[in-house]
């Protein structure tokens, strides 16, 4: 039976609209050396992101970083490491479809908008704009998720996580005179 | 019913049992009964028996020690069900967490504690056809639950500024409120509760019931998916699973109990799951994984002028009861910035602008105690195939919550208010909220839910529901539940202290039946 996009959408939305809904990742992926092979991601899929990372977090402003330099597709090839084999399949057929539907909107895939000098990063940010903001619940179901997985690199990132405020003052390797402490025990 | 616990010794705080993990070669065990999942049903359960002297072995999924980390991913990767992936397909697609490891849901919970309301307990009286789970049977259970956990009403002093504003906020409003009683002894308010918690200040069951009950002589064997009861002349005879390494995901040997009795405690989501993954379905008749709540809950954010720090203060610390809406409890949550910046549908450098003031976001979720349900199958690779529909009256007490709410978000300090549901914008007064709101159907709501249950009912009729008030199944002899699943109808309140007393209770009958 062949497959229709909108029914594409409406699984990978179903699997992707959880927001805690992450595998596996090492939580210092941003600091991996460049020739660290990517387990999961293509070399299409990671222009994927890319191009997301770069309109959702543009260079420049505070912090300085931007979404492709807080390197936000290895924090998503772990994130895919930690899925089970069929939503992994899902989920990239999501993006699959997504970047089809960019075609079809934009006359381009958003690592090729991205890259055109007339239309660059804005032009991706317009579409996903529109994605955020569909009526189609699916679509923006996926979208949203997609923008919390690259939120979710991008503030955790070291040069990030000021900008927002301290988010763990208290708690991990922290002792409270409980019977069994620290993070490292673990 | 004692075990190691000196009530004058305050709280029972244990370090994490010991449990055997995954390995490669196949193994076989016996004893009087296995339980399979070490949630608060499964603990409690095993902590009754090993009391009453029985032989236990609890079979859990999820890895045999804590693996919190300071990041969400490698948490929900081995602490929830299905890596977090769970959702309900309805009008609106609703992700479901459900937790997994040594405590099940507690191990990620916040750790509210509510007993259950009287009317719904008395409710379910006529279905069970047995008084053994009314009021007073559920009340010495939590009477005794209540010091040996340690639940005390968030202190002020490590709420948190997103608790406090609720409680000025419901104050002003003049709406029955306050701090919520929690199961966190050493509690520092750090926030992150869904991730585990790095103080051991929670009391998840790995520190008492689950760890209580190895002291009595249960143990456990983590890391292993159970897949299979073993039936034998009609009966329940044991359980089958295969052991998986946690890290690589990579499967090991097959791992066989053989048993008296067989507890399936796998969760609201998981028992169903297992059970019909497993083949029993025409077995265990028309009711299993139907009638299936939820919970649904859709959250109301205000921008501050001061600092709130979402993320920071006992993680969810505050409720209220909006006038007038029976079944209806907003309360307080944590959200780490990343997933309020999705609700902010930004892109470009307007996200990057929006990063400093994320601090003074504030923020309450609605929860209702739903009469839609749902249905729970697997699909052929065992994950949960979830439906659910949605009953009008709901989204009508979900909507006239999030008006209340955003009322008492107002009253509290919030400037303006907002809420992610597409079609509305951000607001300086409640009732401009709710006249956004009250034409959108559901399809347009940002729902989330972690309370699933009764989808595995106890009543005395097979053809409504699965079990009967021993926790024995209606239709294979030796097979029995003891977790959120069989509530025969919606709770109401967050339902692990009442799936702790459900599951004591039904051991102790087990116990006592030898
Ligand atoms: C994020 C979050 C916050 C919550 N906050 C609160 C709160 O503040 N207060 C409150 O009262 N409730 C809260 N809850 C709900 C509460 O935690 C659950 O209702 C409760 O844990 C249900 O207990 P249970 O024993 O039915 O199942 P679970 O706790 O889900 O335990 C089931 C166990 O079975 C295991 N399992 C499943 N399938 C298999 C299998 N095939 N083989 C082996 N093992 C298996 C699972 O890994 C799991 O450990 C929250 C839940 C979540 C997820
Ligand atoms: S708020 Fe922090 S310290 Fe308190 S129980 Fe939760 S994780 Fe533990």
């Amino acid at each position: 039976m062949p497959i229709t996009r909108r029914q594409l959408l409406a699984v990978a939305a179903a699997l992707a609209t959880v927001p805690v809904g992450l595998g596996g990742v090492g939580w210092s992926w941003w600091g991996q050396a460049a020739d660290v092979p990517l387990r999961h991601l293509s070399a299409s899929e990671v222009a994927f992101f890319d191009a997301l990372a770069e309109a959702i977090f543009p260079p420049g402003g505070t912090p300085a970083l931007s979404g492709r330099e807080a390197h936000v597709c290895r924090y998503i090839d772990a994130v895919l490491a930690g899925m089970a084999e069929t939503q992994r399949d899902f989920f990239r057929l999501g993006l699959h479809a997504l970047d089809a539907l960019a075609w079809e909107q934009a006359g381009a895939a958003l690592p090729d908008l991205a890259a055109d000098p007339a239309r660059g990063p804005e032009a991706v940010a317009e579409v996903l704009r529109g994605w955020l903001v569909s009526t189609d619940g699916n679509l923006r179901g996926l979208a949203q998720s997609l923008h919390i997985f690259v939120g979710m690199a991008f503030l955790a990132h070291p040069d990030v996580s000021p900008v927002i405020a301290d988010q763990f003052g208290c708690g991990f390797g922290l002792s409270t005179g409980s019977t069994f402490v620290g993070h490292d025990a673990w | 019913m004692p075990g190691s616990w000196n009530p004058a010794n305050g709280p029972l705080r244990l370090a994490p049992p010991d449990a055997t993990g995954w390995s490669n070669a196949d193994k076989e065990e016996t004893c009087d009964v296995v339980i399979v999942g070490a949630g608060p049903g499964g603990s409690a359960c095993a902590r009754a028996l090993s009391l009453a002297g029985a032989k236990v072995i609890v079979v859990e999924e999820g890895p045999s020690r804590r693996r919190y980390e300071k990041h969400f991913g490698p948490s929900m990767r081995h602490h929830q069900q299905e890596g977090g992936a769970m959702v309900a397909m309805s009008a609106a697609p609703i992700p479901i967490a459900a937790g997994r490891g040594l405590g099940g849901g507690t191990i990620i919970n916040s750790a509210i504690a509510w007993r259950a309301p009287d009317d719904v307990l008395n409710g379910w009286k006529d279905v069970i056809d047995d008084d053994g789970f009314v009021p007073a049977a559920l009340k010495p259970v939590y009477d005794m639950l209540w010091p040996l956990l340690g639940i005390w009403s968030t202190r002020l002093a490590i709420a948190g500024e997103n608790n406090t504003l609720i409680v000025r906020g419901a104050a002003a409003c003049g709406y029955e409120g306050g701090y919520l009683e929690r199961a966190t002894p050493g509690c520092t308010g750090c926030g992150v509760c869904y991730y585990g918690c790095p103080t051991g200040g929670k009391a998840s069951m790995d520190t008492n019931l689950l760890a209580d009950a190895v002291l009595s002589g249960t143990r456990i064997q983590a890391e292993t998916k159970v897949d299979r009861v073993v039936v034998d002349a009609g009966r329940a005879v044991g359980i089958s699973g295969q052991m998986i390494d946690p890290d690589t995901g990579e499967l090991g040997g097959r791992y066989t109990v053989r048993a008296d009795r067989v507890v399936i405690a796998a969760g609201g989501i998981g028992t169903p799951r297992l059970l019909h993954h497993a083949g029993l379905g025409d077995t265990l008749g028309p009711a299993l994984g139907e009638g299936l709540h939820l919970h649904p809950g859709n959250a109301v954010l205000g921008w501050c002028d001061l600092d709130v720090l979402l993320w920071k203060g006992a993680t969810q610390g505050a409720y209220f009861h909006p006038p007038g809406l029976h079944g209806v409890l907003p309360h307080t949550f944590s959200s780490p910035p990343e997933a309020i910046l999705s609700m902010l549908t930004l892109t470009g450098q307007p996200t990057k602008e929006a990063l400093p003031r994320l601090k003074t976001l504030c923020g309450c979720v609605v929860m209702i105690s739903d009469t839609g349900t749902g249905s729970v199958r697997a699909w052929g690779d065992g994950r949960a195939r979830i439906t659910y529909q949605f009953a009008d009256p709901d989204i009508d007490r979900i909507k006239a919550g999030m008006y209340h709410t955003a009322r008492v978000l107002l009253a509290g300090g919030a400037r303006t208010v907002f809420a992610p549901v597409y079609g509305t914008s951000v607001y300086t007064s409640a009732e401009d909220l709710r006249d956004a709101l009250a034409p959108l159907p559901v399809a347009n709501f940002t729902l989330y839910a972690s309370h699933p249950m009764s989808s595995c009912r106890m009543g005395k009729d097979p053809a409504t529901s699965v079990i009967g008030p021993t926790g024995e199944s209606h239709g294979l002899r030796g097979l029995y539940v003891t977790d959120s699943s069989i509530f025969p109808t919606s709770l109401g309140v967050n339902p692990s202290l009442t799936t702790m007393a459900m599951g004591t209770l039904l051991g102790e009958r087990m116990g006592a039946r030898g």
